[in-house]
């Protein structure tokens, strides 16, 4: 603005000097005209008139001459007002910088606090979304390890909204990053317009003056070294700025991609858990039922044995009892003999009796024939036991044949469910090796995808160092600027000697400092190269 | 054209996919298991595997896991019937999983043969 200023003021300036110049040339003109028509009088008027005009002439010319020493004024001034002129319109200069560099302290203060500020907060935001995610991670992990399917969901569930959250977080801070860019270009711009206009305000000065003020030119040449100094730590923290903004695009996309893999991921393996575990449990079932079969046929062949000694003992009792029934056969049979006997005694006394036995004759044989009934009927008897005998023993023949039979086919039922159950068990074996196999596999990836996180999460780190790194040589170099700016006003150029040294001296510890971090600028230029890490 | 190695325990299909695949150009190899296949595998360095999941000694599923550890972008395509209990669909589903680049449910066409063939080269 100052310099806009005093251009217009030197505009003005000249242009009252073409003005004056032209305004007296033309009183000129009517002076000589008026002469030469006094003149043409006179041949025909008084002489006193020619004086009058010759005197009108002389003062016209004064005038012209007068206006002329005006306005050429530098080079007719005294040593002393020359001396004077020069330090008015160094200190001129002196003041416009002065007004430069506290406008450039002004831009510091929004500029310099926008990098301390939101960047300094959004990385932290960031590196705060990304611990958290690295916890939900860490959880998924527990959870896929627990096995419990719906923690698992759970966790994933509340992964999954963290994503789009660091997603606006990176966003945000990268464009923070881009007004930091964009005011450094513009203060850097306006430094550089600042010091093209104090060389042209130099340049104005003449040679001859400038040996005169030699103590403020140098003061002005130490300016100038400060304000490049001071433009080079501008385009140092610029191009570190686009590093850390190109790192950080890199990392955060990175950061992203391999969230929303792992989220992904992470959703497949739930479903294919969920939908594995349903499989399991209809194969479970099957083995299940195979068991409880086997199971009832153990019983039914452990109750067996007692069902048989039942059945012997109940026919070993019937057979008792037939064996019993066998002796009152033998009895009858021998009371049937006997009575045969008494008989045929009776039959043979009855025919020694003579006709009086004749009756008796009679009973006798009707007794004998009731012993040989009763003979008949023993052997009826006989013949029945002997056949209900035969009867049990082939009965009981039959009832061991059947349970063996029936044996037989249960073992042969057994053997079938056995069977089954050892393929249910092998397919359950192949299953599960299978599913270990997978979610090893997944968690192998899991872990991976986590370890690649967390090195992302340890550049965001080296991020926000490399921001410290530079707030505190901003810092340094402002301190200075202030320092600078005070000393502008209080001595007008005096005692600034060091000024510029101690600017390169920030200028330098900085780049030093970020060289031994392994962050050289000049590593910037080559965009192929890895990042580089360090442990925090 | 590419080199193929296809492991099957079954004999007739093997035959078949060497037949379909040398059909249309390809240099194919045959492995009756899971071991026999990871030593054709040293032997050919194929540039495509094909595997079916169930097979006695060792199965698809560590033949896949075992291929992909040594390098995760071998080209693999997985090939399944299921058997009893354990579904083609798990056996394939896993193998997807696990990171092939095509699986086959069996049966299968020529074409979709031919197609997950093509993908699985990126052709």
């Amino acid at each position: 603005m100052a310099i806009k200023t005093k251009n217009i003021i030197d505009f003005k300036s000249e242009a009252g000097r073409i003005l004056l110049t032209s305004m007296g040339a033309l009183l000129l003109l009517m002076v000589s005209a008026v002469f030469l028509s006094s003149y043409l009088e006179t041949q025909l008027g008084s002489f006193k008139e020619v004086v009058f005009l010759g005197l009108a002439m002389v003062i016209a010319l004064g005038a012209q001459w007068f206006l002329l020493k005006t306005i050429q004024s530098p080079q007719v001034l005294s040593p002393e007002e020359r001396v004077h002129t020069t330090n008015e319109k160094l200190r001129h200069i002196l003041n416009s910088i002065t007004r430069q560099v506290e406008s450039a302290l002004g831009i510091k203060n929004t500029a310099v606090g926008g990098i301390e500020n939101p960047a300094d907060m959004l990385a932290a935001t960031l590196i705060q979304c990304v611990a958290i995610m690295s916890e939900q991670v860490q959880s998924l992990l527990s959870a896929l390890q627990m096995g419990s399917n719906e923690s698992l969901e759970e966790a994933r569930q509340s992964f999954i909204p963290l994503i789009d959250k660091t997603a606006e977080t990176i966003t945000q801070y990268l464009h923070v990053s881009q007004n930091i860019d964009n005011q450094l270009r513009e203060r850097i711009n306006e430094t550089q317009q600042l010091l093209l206009n104090l060389r042209r305000e130099l340049a104005t000065v003449p040679q001859n003056q400038q040996q005169d003020t030699s103590q403020l030119f140098a003061c002005i040449r130490q300016m100038g070294d400060v304000l490049e100094t001071h433009l080079l730590i501008d385009n140092v923290v610029k191009k570190q700025l686009e590093v850390v903004t190109h790192d950080t695009n890199d990392s955060a996309f990175t950061l992203i991609t391999l969230m929303r893999d792992l989220s992904d991921q992470a959703g497949n393996l739930v479903r294919y858990i969920t939908e594995t575990i349903s499989k399991i449990n209809a194969m479970e079932n099957g083995v299940d039922e195979s068991v409880g079969y086997i199971v009832r046929i153990g019983h039914f062949i452990q109750d067996i044995p007692e069902k048989i000694q039942r059945d012997i003992q109940a026919i070993q009792s019937a057979s008792g009892v037939i064996d019993s029934l066998s002796y009152l056969v033998d009895s009858i049979k021998e009371i049937s003999f006997q009575t045969d006997i008494l008989a045929v005694n009776a039959a043979i006394q009855a025919a020694h009796a003579g006709d009086a036995g004749l009756g008796f004759k009679i009973v006798a044989d009707e007794v004998r024939k009731l012993a040989v009934n009763s003979n008949k009927a023993a052997e009826m008897i006989e013949a029945g036991l002997d056949t209900a005998r035969h009867t049990i023993h082939e009965g009981l023949k039959f009832k061991f044949l059947e349970e063996v039979m029936q044996q037989m086919n249960e073992a042969a039922q057994m053997m079938d469910s056995v069977k089954k159950l050892q393929e249910g068990h092998e397919d359950m074996r192949q299953y599960y090796k299978t599913l270990f196999t997978v979610i090893n596999q997944s968690n192998m990836k899991l872990a991976q995808d986590i370890s690649e996180i967390l090195g992302s999460i340890q550049y965001q780190d080296i991020v926000r160092q490399r921001i410290e790194r530079m707030q505190a040589a901003m810092q340094r170099r402002n301190e200075l600027l202030q320092e600078f700016a005070i000393q502008l006003d209080v001595t007008s150029g005096n005692n600034m000697d060091d000024f510029a040294t101690a600017l390169n001296a920030v200028l330098n510890g900085y780049l030093e400092e970020e060289s031994y971090h392994g962050n050289s600028l000049n590593s910037s230029d080559d965009g192929d190269q890895p990042p580089k890490f360090e442990l925090f | 054209m590419a080199r193929i190695l296809i492991i099957d325990d079954e004999e007739q299909l093997r035959d078949l996919l060497k037949q379909m695949l040398s059909r249309d150009g390809h240099e194919v190899v045959t492995a009756f298991d899971g071991v026999d296949g990871m030593r054709v595998f040293n032997q050919f360095n194929p540039e495509l595997v094909i595997t079916d999941i169930i097979m006695p000694n060792k199965d698809g599923i560590e033949v896949i896991t075992e291929l992909l550890c040594r390098n995760p972008n071998v080209a693999i395509i997985a090939i399944s019937g299921g058997r009893r209990a354990i579904t083609a669909e798990f056996n394939l589903e896993s193998a997807e999983m696990l990171g092939v680049k095509g699986i086959l449910s069996k049966p299968f066409t020529r074409d979709q043969l031919r197609e997950a063939v093509q993908h699985a080269l990126g052709l």
